[in-house]
């Protein structure tokens, strides 16, 4: 063969799979398209809580995706339990009747649509393993999500009073102290003089007025500022959120979403509470008002600035209210219960070990009553 | 003439072949967090002593590189993945069954998005816990992705990351 001829084959060659890239280029269309992978048997005896729905080819576009909006598992402005953490959690709506814990607002403020909504979650799992849940937004509904979480009123937090005053002689004895002890102006809710790693929960401000018995001379100092810093009163899921902003004055802040009316998920998950407190009070929100008479709530869950639920709202642009989901954690204090949906908090002696089946104190055991604040007891 | 049409053609079809965007696989690339979920991933084979209290997590970072000849309406939906070991010498022969999960993650060319997701659980743990006990074993672990980009096609990228074996001991409880 010439070298000719072998440049004509070539050619000719180049030719033919020219043209059958082109064809095949011009001539692409939408076909099925190839299906996931088969990898159910990674869930092998369900231990992965990987839902099995999962796998089911998910037939939305990805054009039309949100930010995140991949499979959603059900409809609506909604919270469900979170998969795959090997371990069973429920997420629904509190009263039996309303269902699933989701909404489905129309988008305008007339539409708008309520649930209050509970996790239930074994003891040891949300002591251990800490908190985890998922937040679905529908396309078309929110201009904006504002979502902020549960805290309570720790130490108690109150206003002094706003006259102090001490007599002193010469060789520095005190005497008629109103409001004040050894000399120091004295304010109940400045937990320090009880504890010094107790925060100042003190507010307001107070005249001092300081007379010396020798000299009869009168000093008056004031207005003077309690200092107390009621932020550092509170605890609970919204401070040991990981993803917590904390304000100058150090409140959690409400997190703002511009969802621009398309879909998004969340996962929100909170670390186990093991490593830093006792009990489960810091994450499990839930309480039964008729362990905390006569208030009808725990002190900690009365006070101004706490907040009893996980809130998660939807906003139109001008911040009018469209939906709102509430959620309480509620915490189980034996797995049977927990399956058969009847005493959160059962109590009894572990067979075994004769410690309380109440492992992990909540609401009803840390503080019954209405009056009494958690404070170190967390 | 007509061996200069079909030579024409030719280069025509591979001028059109070379102005595609690769495949979107090609595109993803897969990082892991540098934070408390970063590895090593430490899976407790025995739980009797504690070490077991918190979820077997890892942070995954997915991003997606841009390309010159990308569309910008470019997309991937991430849906499901899987977990397969790999047992450093002298336990290289166990066939450690693999984790799946599901996940739901959207994500556009350019951008880089960053999830947690369970990586092991009882399965893995009740394969190794006869096996290997006590001792300490090394090994790497494949995480696949598995999702569609915005044609359609499947994607199934892939990257390896650390992972111990190991008795955990929890002193916090």
């Amino acid at each position: 063969m010439s070298a000719g001829r072998g440049i004509e084959r070539l050619v000719g060659a180049c030719a033919a799979i020219g043209v059958a890239a082109w064809l095949g280029v011009a001539c692409e269309a939408k076909t099925e398209r190839e299906p996931l992978p088969d990898w159910r048997e990674g869930l092998s005896q369900g231990d992965a809580g990987v839902r099995p729905d999962a796998f089911v080819e998910p037939d939305a576009a990805v054009e039309d995706a949100g930010p995140q909006d991949a499979a959603d598992p059900i409809e609506g402005f909604a919270l469900t339990p979170a998969y795959g953490l090997g371990y069973d959690t429920r997420l629904s709506a509190t009263r039996a009747v309303d269902g699933e814990c989701a909404v489905n607002p129309d988008g305008t403020p007339q539409g708008f649509e309520e649930k209050e909504c509970t996790l239930d979650i074994n003891e040891l799992d949300l002591y251990g393993n800490g908190l985890d849940f998922d937040f679905w937004v529908p396309e078309g509904v929110c201009e904006y999500v504002i979502y902020g979480h549960y805290m309570y009123e720790a130490f108690e937090v109150g206003v002094g009073p706003i006259e102090v005053s001490w007599d002193v002689d010469g060789v520095g004895n005190v005497s008629n102290q109103v409001n004040a002890v050894n000399g120091m102006p004295y304010c109940e809710y400045d937990h320090r003089w009880r504890d010094p790693d107790a925060p100042n929960c003190c507010l307001g401000s107070y005249t001092a007025t300081i007379t010396n018995t020798d000299s009869g001379q009168v000093e008056v100092q004031g207005p003077l500022f309690w200092g107390g810093k009621p932020a550092e009163c509170y605890n609970g899921a919204a401070f040991w959120d990981p993803e917590a902003s904390l304000s100058e004055d150090g409140w959690p802040m409400n997190k703002i979403v511009f969802t621009q009316e398309l879909a998004w998920h969340k996962r929100f998950h909170w670390d186990n509470l093991s490593t830093d407190y006792f009990t489960n009070v810091v994450l499990a929100s839930y309480y039964h008002p008729l362990d905390h008479q006569p208030g009808g709530a725990p002190a900690g869950l009365l006070a101004a600035w706490a907040q009893p639920f996980y809130t998660f709202q939807c906003y139109d642009h001008a911040e009018e209210l469209l939906a709102e989901l509430r959620l309480v954690v509620k915490e189980w204090n034996e797995e049977h219960e927990f399956y058969t949906e009847d005493d959160p908090d059962s109590t009894g002696i572990e067979p075994h070990t004769g410690t309380p089946i109440n492992d992990r104190r909540d609401w009803a055991d840390a503080t019954p009553g209405s009056v009494d604040f958690i404070e170190f007891a967390q | 003439m007509a061996r200069l049409n079909a030579l024409g053609l030719s280069l025509v079809a591979i001028l059109a072949l070379a102005c595609e965007p690769p495949p979107t696989e090609e595109l993803l690339a897969i990082t892991f967090g540098a934070g408390a979920k970063a590895p090593p991933v430490e899976l407790d084979v025995d739980c009797e002593d504690g070490g077991c209290m918190g979820l077997v997590e890892l942070e995954v970072q997915l991003t997606f590189e841009t390309h010159e000849y990308s569309t910008i309406e470019a997309m991937v939906k991430i849906v499901q993945y899987r977990v397969d070991y790999h047992v450093g010498a002298p336990y290289d022969d166990l066939e450690v069954p693999y984790f799946s999960g599901n996940t739901s993650v959207a994500l556009a060319i350019g951008d880089t998005t960053s999830f947690n997701i369970v990586v092991a659980g009882d399965t893995q743990r009740e394969f190794l816990r006869p096996r290997i006990g006590e001792r300490q074993a090394e090994g790497r672990a494949t995480l696949t992705l598995a999702g569609y980009d915005h044609n359609d096609e499947l994607v199934m990228p892939a990257a390896d990351f650390d992972i111990f074996f190991d008795d955990y001991f929890s002193g916090v409880y």
